[in-house]
């Protein structure tokens, strides 16, 4: 084998090993579990005791930080892979764009006094739709879809007289949980798997 | 092909597709433990073990070990000599290529 053929083939063999390392880097699956059970317990609570689901968010949303952080500890010892600015992007692209989106809809509430009824929920989980898209974009593709179910659910529940909450909460717990069910397929796999 | 010059620069510890191997995902997280370079490297516990003392030896990575369920774990990361030879030996890797084109 010639010196050229030699790097070539060492180069295969380290862009394979990138591949490979690239395609198992995934999300554990027990974060969307924990952040399913919140929007679900969160979303009917705006049907059945709107008057709490405010304080419910907050304190759960901090819980739920906290909890997915450990998870996500956990499993990167349980990988054999630690990846702090990895990890430091997806919490200030979900809890950055969350935060922001609360604080967004509180700051057009003040001025638009209509968005201190549900009506600012709406908008809130609209702008939610737009962070979990986003995090299809730049994570796990499923948000890709999500994302615009929880955009049009926001527009759509304020048409529905009964539960409407309690439906889209369960619809986005499903879309979290079902998905890692399914190993995501990779469409590379085969053609970038150089031989 | 006039790709000698290039050639001659690249780090002969690099040369070893599973110590540059190890280096390219050292490069692309803070540390990996023993299990998971092997599985992404497809390589035999005895080889990526001498491949990854080579690398230790010259002081390319770091080594910390710990203990998991009672088993002790090796946790490699990449030092900053050794971020400073990758980049040395990809830019050579870089000349050769650019040079075979001509």
């Amino acid at each position: 084998m010639t010196e050229s053929h030699q790097l070539q083939d060492d180069l295969r063999f380290v862009r394979n090993a990138v591949h490979r390392r690239d395609s198992s880097s995934k999300t554990p699956p027990a974060i969307y579990y924990v952040i399913a059970v919140y929007v679900l317990i969160g979303y009917a609570m705006i049907d059945v005791v709107p008057k709490y689901c405010g304080l419910f968010f907050f304190i759960g949303g901090i819980l739920v930080g906290v909890i997915g952080a450990q998870i996500g500890r956990r499993a990167a010892k349980q990988t054999g892979e630690e990846d702090a600015a990895k990890s430091r992007t997806e919490g200030l692209h979900w809890g950055g764009g969350i935060i922001l989106a609360v604080i967004s809809t509180a700051a057009l509430a003040v001025v638009m006094p209509p968005l201190r009824s549900t009506l600012g929920s709406q908008v809130l989980v609209v702008m939610i739709g737009i962070v979990y898209f986003l995090g299809g974009v730049h994570f796990e593709r499923h948000f890709l879809w999500l994302g615009p179910v929880l955009i049009a659910g926001g527009v759509l529940v304020g048409f529905v007289p009964h539960y409407g909450w309690t439906m889209l909460g369960a619809i986005i717990a499903l879309g979290l949980v079902v998905p890692t069910f399914f190993p995501a397929r990779d469409r590379n796999a085969v053609s970038s798997e150089v031989r | 092909m006039t790709h000698s010059n290039g050639l001659d620069k690249l780090d002969p510890l690099l040369q070893h597709r599973s110590r540059l191997g190890a280096l390219v995902l050292l490069s692309g997280a803070d540390a990996m433990n023993f299990t998971r370079l092997r599985e992404l490297l497809d390589e035999t516990d005895g080889n990526l073990g001498a491949q990854l003392r080579k690398l230790e030896e010259a002081q390319y990575i770091d080594v910390r070990k710990e203990f998991m369920d009672r088993k002790p774990v090796s946790w490699y990361a990449l030092s900053t000599k050794g971020r400073q030879a990758l980049k040395a030996h990809l830019r050579a890797l870089e000349a050769v290529i650019k040079s075979a084109k001509v």
